[in-house]
């Protein structure tokens, strides 16, 4: 009897610890399949071209100001950080070329997909969750339209298409603000400073960070649609696909972020991102 | 090719969400051109039993048959083509809240005709005419009352002229004469369409009003079918209080 019982809660504990492992599992099995089908119907005609149209101008124009704001205030940030740094050592000059290096490399493509997704990832969450529990996707179903195509496949394409757009956007944005405030310092002249910035940059520096937007931006639409698309339990449930959409997505692009990172390092060793 | 005389037909259906049986070997029939209702408390199948007619879910055993062809195993393609001819109002109206009335009902129209703007528009409105909707044509769903939401969701699965209409709960959270309108439209809509209706209901005077047919489902299972006299003398008690008991209002 005392075995028996000192036996219970341990397997209990277990238990519980293989139910949410199982439960982990299956969720992560349902992403899965569910970015399996969106690849295969991105290649399945008929598009729906209007409605991808539209969800580009949703996700990429409406979130241009917040990227173009972000990018002066980032990019300022880092020209004054930059400057307090290597003044240290004498070399300011490099101050154009150090900015343009840390925001066409890294900075401008992460911090473009993780404001997207805080922007773009909570919205599909949200309103795809909507339109399930109120039975609006039943409704697209019963009017004899693929659902799944029309919201989710055309959501996933606007943000791959958006991200890496968005992301040049902020580049270019981070560099503006960083001249500005290294101009405010040190009077330094438009074309030095972007001569300066760009001299030092090939083409390997500007294509695999600005291309591995389009994993961001596939992670971003895929995750947020997954969440929403199979949003239960009323306005609760909605709010928290809305919520676990922004969380999920910033979570896989740090990430997977760090695989691709050391993925372009193997296809470029001279250092591509 | 004359129309098939069953315009449904559920063999032997079952169907289960995880270890909750909501339909366990139903078998019922809907003659083309009819009005069949679906009776029975909340949670007995009523609703699964609407959309696995119209595909929207899979029967776990057992066929579903509409006009004639069997869709237990169709693919997403062969049921999009079969919800051309089913019109669903569903108990919310569903109507798609980011745009208006008017585009809700243009919307199936847009999809599966290749009619002009001006013609569809001109078309929606008809259609919005015909539930006493005209005027609201611009307005957003949010700005409607249920019972007006309820018409508009009515006019959007009506757009496409389906042969197969299926309605979840007309009256719910509606007055009595809005109910009444409601069910007067889906009475003109079989008469002077032809169309097999299929509703849901809790609401015994409007199933009166609606029904050639009637079926009890209780527990997953079909208790009792027929028409509301044969419902009405039916040997088993839950199915005779249910009549009696809503009778009155």
């Amino acid at each position: 009897m005392p075995i028996a019982d000192a036996a219970k809660p341990r397997s209990t504990f277990v238990d519980g610890i293989m139910t949410g492992a199982e439960a982990t599992l299956e969720w992560f099995g349902g992403l899965s399949i569910f970015g399996a089908q969106v690849m295969r119907e991105c290649f399945r005609p008929p598009l729906e071209f209007t409605e991808i149209l539209k969800q580009i101008f949703e996700v990429g124009w409406r979130s241009a100001p917040l990227i173009v704001l972000s990018g002066l205030a980032v990019g300022s940030v880092l020209s004054m950080h930059s400057r307090s740094t290597l003044e240290r050592f004498g070399a300011e000059s490099m101050i154009p070329a150090a900015l343009a290096f840390a925001l066409v490399k890294e900075t401008g493509p992460l911090v473009t997909a993780l404001l997207v997704s805080g922007r773009v990832g909570a919205g599909i969450g949200a309103e795809l969750g909507g339109m399930r529990v109120t039975e609006q996707i039943d409704a697209l179903e019963s009017l004899a339209v693929n659902s799944f195509k029309y919201l989710v496949v055309t959501r996933v394409i606007a943000c791959v298409v958006a991200v890496p757009l968005l992301t040049i956007l902020m580049d270019f944005s981070g560099l503006a603000g960083g001249f500005l405030a290294e101009t405010a310092v040190s009077g330094t002249s438009f074309s030095y400073y972007f001569n300066a910035a760009f001299t030092s940059l090939v083409f390997t520096d500007y294509i695999p960070p600005t291309l591995k937007t389009l994993v961001f931006g596939f992670l971003i639409g895929t995750t947020s649609a997954f969440l929403g698309y199979n949003a239960t339990g009323g306005a609760e449930g909605v709010g928290r696909a809305s919520t676990q959409s922004v969380v999920f997505s910033s979570i896989f692009l740090i990430v997977v972020n760090v695989i691709l990172v050391k993925f372009i390092f193997f296809l470029y060793p001279g250092g591509g991102t | 090719m004359s129309e098939p005389s069953e315009a449904i037909a559920f063999r032997s259906v079952s169907k289960s969400f995880g270890s909750r049986a909501v339909l366990k070997d139903v078998s019922l029939t809907v003659a083309a051109g009819t009005a069949y209702v679906l009776l029975g408390r909340s949670g007995t199948g009523k609703s699964v039993t609407l959309k696995l007619i119209c595909g929207l879910l899979k029967a776990d055993a057992g066929s579903v048959a509409v006009n004639g062809v069997d869709i237990t195993n169709f693919d997403s393609n062969e049921l999009t083509e079969t919800r051309k001819r089913i019109g669903f109002l569903f108990q919310s109206a569903a109507l798609f809240d980011s745009i208006s009335v008017g585009e809700n009902v243009a919307f199936p129209l847009r999809r599966h005709t290749k009619k002009g703007d001006a013609e569809i528009r001109e078309e929606a409105v008809a259609i919005l005419e015909k539930v006493g909707l005209g005027k609201e044509y611009d307005s957003m769903p949010a700005d409607l009352s249920g019972g007006m939401r309820k018409r508009a969701g009515l006019a959007r699965a009506l757009a496409v002229e389906p042969s197969i209409l299926l309605v979840d709960e007309p009256s719910a959270g509606l007055d009595p004469i809005t109910s009444t309108e409601i069910d007067q439209l889906l009475i003109d809509i079989k008469t002077n369409r032809n169309a097999t209706l299929v509703v849901v209901t809790h609401n015994i005077p409007s199933a009166r009003r609606i029904a050639d047919r009637m079926a009890f489902l209780d527990a997953g299972k079909l208790l009792a079918e027929g028409t509301v006299e044969e419902l009405e003398q039916s040997e088993h008690q839950m199915v005779r209080e249910f009549m009696k008991s809503q009778q009155a209002g």
